[in-house]
């Protein structure tokens, strides 16, 4: 069978439809403002609150200092993690292979609970200082599971149980510790649960300068990234630095995912199920799933957080639950495939 | 003058956790030739190839590409001068047969840049010399074991490498595949394209198409040289521990090996 693959059409449609998600999910919320208000609102630009006949103030400030904030997060957070999902995916040649799945997501958490526990970071923490615990508590978990699973080159369920037991030993602790300092529950529990509700303006902008570190090596490295598909030696012989290439990318990826979690809280699913559903679509090959899985990273996390935001009319569900629930599915769809496949 | 040395070990000691399979071993392939490696399993033909291309690293010892150390090649330099057909490796995802090949082409041009006119160019030519154009759009993972082996080969002309390395590349196929496949890497050697060296476990394909063999058992060599120096009856049965008959077929003088069976 031929398999033929228009995309652009495809782009320009998700694009649309990304936007117009974006303007619904402004419009929504407990204080209702029209679609057609909203785009005064943007026009007017951020300071011209008071000037304005069309919209009230109060409206005004809905929009650029709560729900434009929140949602362009939400929008940088999807793209990282399902970008960081893909790298996962295909350095591990894992189909299950994801930030949240290793245990990594959960590493940056309990790294940020750990030096809340300490009094490292507490009340009046400088912003940066979050995202650093954060990086130190995932790369120290990514460098355990590599350790315990022997490397990229054990069977993919090593690494998976590796990840699977890691997620739990990580959870217990920090339950411990919200047991041990019941004054922080509520802070360490935000970040077990994943939420955009504390979005602002600084820390989108540290988020977006994150994201863009992370992400930029590897619009240079898709050639990489697909001859990574193969088995190590013949990425080897075909000229491919293994050990560096992966170093880099599982680098990277583990830094911008860790800052997602220091502002957002742990999301999991994402990674898993948008560069799955988009390599569909795509086909394998890293050059056209990167901008696909980042459109499409950004549609499930802007349209989770409008359900996690509006479903219960006044209270607010944790993003987490959303994904988890559209998502979860698909990983165990995943796993007995990668049974009934493998030898 | 003596022809120049595609791929030269000098005294490589190399163990596999602390039980050592290369004790002070030495060999040359002599470029422009179809070279194979023969021998029983776990005596080493793998693990040879493996430091030929550089992924495994003896504790003492040297190796030239070309009268090159090895150690000296960067990654890419290494790509182009040397490619591989790895034993059984089957793609899991849906690349088609024209990007698997295309894929040969990482070592060459800009890093970062997409594929050229002449990549391109290079890439039809492979598909073409494995006669795999009518299938250059097909899923690599539909194609038949024969199919994907020649795809395997194209991706390796890709590289454009002068000498291509071959991890037993006819052992899952049928007799007809076999033989179309080693009659394609025969071509390369006769229209200089390449050298070859190949690990191939049926005897009488070595005796038809080697120019030289190079017998394995348990890490060392036990004999290097032509198709008539190295397979004689007596080395058969001793390095494989069988009885075998031996004839020559007398249209090629190449030699036919009969293993007996039973008895």
């Amino acid at each position: 069978m031929v398999k033929k693959r228009f995309i652009s059409p495809l782009a320009v449609t998700l694009l649309a439809l990304l936007l117009l998600l974006l303007l619904t999910a402004m419009s929504l919320g407990p204080a209702g403002i029209p679609v057609s208000q909203i785009i005064h609102i943007l026009s007017a630009g951020p300071q011209a609150g008071d000037s304005a006949t069309t919209f009230s103030t109060a409206q005004h400030r809905i929009i650029w200092s709560l729900r434009l904030p929140r949602l362009l997060t939400a929008l940088v957070a999807g793209i990282v993690l399902s970008v960081s999902g893909m790298v996962y995916q295909s350095l591990f040649r894992n189909p299950m292979a994801d930030p949240y799945v290793l245990g990594i997501s959960s590493g940056a958490a309990f790294g940020i609970s750990l030096a809340a526990f300490l009094g490292i970071i507490g009340g009046a923490t400088g912003i940066w200082q979050v995202p650093l615990v954060a990086f130190a508590g995932a790369a120290g978990t990514a460098f355990v599971i590599l350790i315990l699973s022997g490397g990229v080159r054990r069977s993919p369920t090593t690494l998976l149980l590796t990840g699977v037991a890691l997620n739990f030993l990580l959870s217990a602790l920090m339950t411990l510790f919200m047991y041990l300092n019941r004054a922080q529950l509520q802070s360490i529990m935000q970040w077990t649960l994943g939420s955009f509700s504390s979005a602002s303006w600084a820390k989108l902008g540290i988020l977006t300068v994150a994201a863009m570190i992370g992400i930029a090596p590897i619009l240079f490295l898709t050639r990489e990234l697909d001859i990574l598909l193969l088995d190590e030696s013949s990425a080897h012989a075909l000229g491919v630095s293994v050990r560096t290439v992966r170093i880099i990318l599982l680098g990277f990826t583990t830094f911008a995912t860790a800052v997602t979690v220091a502002f957002c809280g742990t999301i999991g699913f994402v990674g898993l199920m948008v560069p799955h559903i988009m390599r569909l679509i795509t086909g394998p090959q890293h050059r056209r799933l990167l901008p696909f899985s980042m459109i499409g990273g950004a549609i499930m996390m802007v349209g989770a957080d409008t359900i996690a935001r509006t479903a219960l009319g006044s209270s607010e569900l944790p993003v987490g639950v959303i994904t988890a629930i559209a998502g979860a599915p698909l990983f165990i769809v995943l796993l007995v495939n990668t049974r009934r496949n493998s030898p | 003058m003596s022809p120049t040395q595609a791929a030269e070990i000098k005294h490589l000691d190399w163990a596999y956790r602390s039980k050592p399979l290369f004790r002070n071993l030495s060999i040359s392939f002599p470029s422009g030739s179809f070279i194979t490696i023969a021998g029983p399993n776990g005596s080493g033909k793998t693990t040879l190839l493996r430091h030929i291309l550089g992924m495994l690293h003896g504790k003492s010892g040297s190796i030239s590409l070309f009268e090159k150390p090895l150690d000296e090649y960067a990654q890419r330099e290494l790509a182009r001068t040397a490619s591989y057909v790895p034993q059984q490796s089957r793609l899991e995802y849906d690349f088609t047969v024209y990007e698997c090949v295309a894929m040969g082409r990482y070592a060459h041009g800009d890093r970062l840049s997409v594929l050229q006119e002449t990549d391109h160019r290079i890439i039809k030519e492979a598909l073409s010399s494995m006669a795999l154009s009518h299938l250059s759009n097909r899923i690599s993972t539909e194609l038949s074991g024969g199919e994907y082996q020649r795809m395997l080969i194209a991706r390796a002309l890709a590289q454009q490498s002068k000498v291509i390395l071959l991890d037993e590349p006819v052992s899952h196929l049928d007799i007809h595949n076999q033989r179309e496949i080693l009659r394609l890497l025969r071509s390369l050697v006769d229209r200089n394209v390449a050298t070859v060296i190949c690990v191939l476990h049926d005897l009488n394909a070595v005796g038809a198409f080697s120019d030289l063999v190079v017998m394995m058992r348990s890490g060392i060599i036990v004999a290097e040289g032509t198709v008539h120096e190295v397979l004689t009856k007596e080395r058969i049965e001793s390095v494989y521990r069988i009885e075998a008959d031996l004839e020559m077929d007398k249209a090629t003088g190449r030699p036919i090996i009969l293993p007996r069976w039973r008895g």
